[in-house]
């Protein structure tokens, strides 16, 4: 069964494409993992479209690393 | 001048519409009509007099009447309907003449709308006697502009003669380049021809019946007819001239046409709602490069940004302070690039994107979007973003069916390869061609703020859609 987790790691990957991020600590922030500002704006875009959630400017902080997204992702979801 | 012409021509055609000529002589007959009816109704000089419709004998003909009534002229088309009250508030019209369907004299309603606010600009303006023509340009802040121009000075434009060409009448009657056109066609005895809609199907066809000569459009009608395929259906070898403006032409979208009217020779046209429609040159068929200026008008370049002096300038905006400053310049707000006296228009300054800082113009990534396999049409436009300030999304047609995402993945490669990245659309939206342009044939930019997070938020329905 795919996780939040697994999803949230795809939809990075894919954002980042041709690019290869290093996502091998999720605690670490992502702009710390190889992603620049603008892949970062682009995770953050893929993240609104697949769960049709709008990411407010008061909260960034998270969605800085796979953990956070995935916390606030789950809490959002009622898992 | 105008009336003299078009009564020593007076057995040419002047109009074409459903298949048959009008001469000069029976658009004034239609015109004298008109001035009987008017003035029987107390409409003459100085009156704001509204109509709404498209071209067609009979409402070119009240035009005309009120024109040469002196009275102020504001064509509308029916898609102002649905902001019809404030149009008219605006523009203080005292009358309003509705077209049915079948756009004749006799199927038309004129109603009288009451004593009108104050405008202090139509109060002076009337002192000179001279009849007035009001067009509307959409404001930056979304609330139309009223622009008050003095008919006489348009067509002041014109005085000179030149060859009168068979033109289709595509830009509408509410919009500034389409009333030059008009009366460049009714000035130097040329031939407008009406359509009834602006579909590819439809200009095409009208181009083969009334053997066109001169089709003036927009680079996103352009981009329909590549997109639709139906400019191959329809005899178009009477083409001479394709004029395009309004906005900038993307270079994919030039190098299609020229290949597929390889004998029609092409030209870029500027103009301003405000200052009027400038002459250009371009020094070969397929540059985006362009001399413009002529007769009355001077340009300069201020930061980038293109200024006009024009004798044809207009009296002023009816609800908004002067651009205009005071030695006569008004900055046009369009970007542009400098060459050997030329310019090269890149966009608009008030669509220019700021992406963490960097610049990026709309115009150059739809052009590298458009040179992508399939891809008929792109929009480029910017999306408010807490990280970035605002980050570059695009909605792009396709020729043929694709799933949408494998699409939006490919055109992101196909940009990265092209394009810094900062300027590769974050997000790729696939859509039908017809929700790209607006009535008027011009491409629908959404710029800017894009819905809130707050909006956004609304949406959010994540148990409607499980990972």
């Amino acid at each position: 069964m795919t996780t939040i987790r697994d999803n949230v790691v795809r939809l990075i990957f894919e954002a980042c494409r041709p690019r290869h991020p290093d996502l091998s600590d999720h605690s670490r922030a992502l702009l710390d993992s190889g992603l620049d500002s603008l892949d970062y704006t682009r995770v953050l875009m893929a993240v609104e479209d697949h769960y049709k959630i709008a990411i407010a400017d008061n909260e960034l902080d998270k969605f800085g690393s796979v953990d956070k997204i995935v916390s606030h992702l789950e809490e959002w979801v009622g898992a | 001048m105008l009336f003299e012409r078009m009564t020593a021509r007076a057995g040419e055609p002047a109009l074409f519409r459903d298949g048959a000529e009008v001469s000069f002589d029976g658009l004034l007959s239609r015109v004298a009509a008109w001035e009987r009816d008017l003035l029987e109704r107390g409409i003459g000089a100085g009156t704001v007099c509204a109509f709404a419709g498209d071209y067609a004998p009979d409402t070119i003909a009240l035009m005309l009447a009120i024109m040469r009534l002196g009275g102020i002229s504001l064509p509308l088309t029916p898609a102002a309907e649905q902001g019809l009250l404030e149009l008219l508030a605006i523009s203080g019209a005292q009358w309003l003449i509705r077209f049915s369907d079948n756009l004749d004299r006799a199927g038309a309603s004129v109603e009288p709308l009451g004593a009108p606010a104050q405008n202090e600009l139509i109060e002076h303006f009337r002192a000179t006697g001279h009849p007035g023509l009001i067009v509307f340009t959409s404001g930056s802040s979304g609330r139309p502009k009223g622009i008050l121009h003095d008919f006489d000075r348009v067509l002041g434009k014109f005085a000179v003669k030149r060859p009168g060409w068979r033109t289709i009448l595509f830009l509408s009657i509410d919009h500034f380049g389409g009333i030059n056109t008009l009366m460049a066609c009714l000035s130097y005895g040329g031939v407008g021809i009406c359509v009834s809609q602006r579909t590819p199907d439809i200009v095409c066809g009208a181009v083969a019946s009334a053997r066109a000569t001169l089709l003036p459009t927009t680079p996103t009608f352009l981009n329909m007819l590549r997109a639709s395929g139906t400019w191959r259906l329809h005899d178009l070898s009477s083409l001479r001239l394709i004029t395009y403006g309004a906005e900038p032409m993307p270079e994919a979208t030039l190098k299609w046409i020229g290949e597929a009217v390889p004998n029609v020779e092409l030209k870029q046209t500027y103009g301003l709602s405000e200052l009027g429609v400038l002459h250009s040159q371009s020094p070969e068929r397929r540059s985006l490069w362009l001399r413009i200026g002529g007769h009355g008008f001077e340009t300069r370049i201020v930061d980038n940004v293109l200024h006009i002096r024009s004798e044809s300038n207009m009296v002023g905006y009816l609800n908004a302070p002067s651009p205009i400053d005071e030695d006569g310049w008004m900055n046009t707000g369009d970007m542009v690039e400098m060459r050997d006296g030329m310019v090269r228009f890149l966009g608009r300054t008030s669509e220019v994107l700021n992406v963490g800082g960097q610049k990026v113009f709309p115009a150059e990534v739809e052009n590298v979007l458009l040179g992508a396999e399939g891809v008929v049409e792109a929009t480029v436009f910017g999306r408010r973003h807490a990280l970035l300030g605002q980050a570059v999304c695009a909605r792009v047609s396709l020729a043929r069916g694709e799933d949408a995402g494998a699409a939006a993945e490919r055109l992101r490669l196909y940009c990265l390869e092209r394009l810094a990245k900062f300027k590769v659309p974050m997000r790729i939206e696939v859509v039908q061609h017809s929700a790209q342009a607006n009535e008027r044939s011009k491409k629908v930019r959404r710029v800017g703020e894009g819905p809130s997070a707050e909006e956004r938020l609304m949406d959010r329905s994540i148990k409607e859609n499980p990972v």
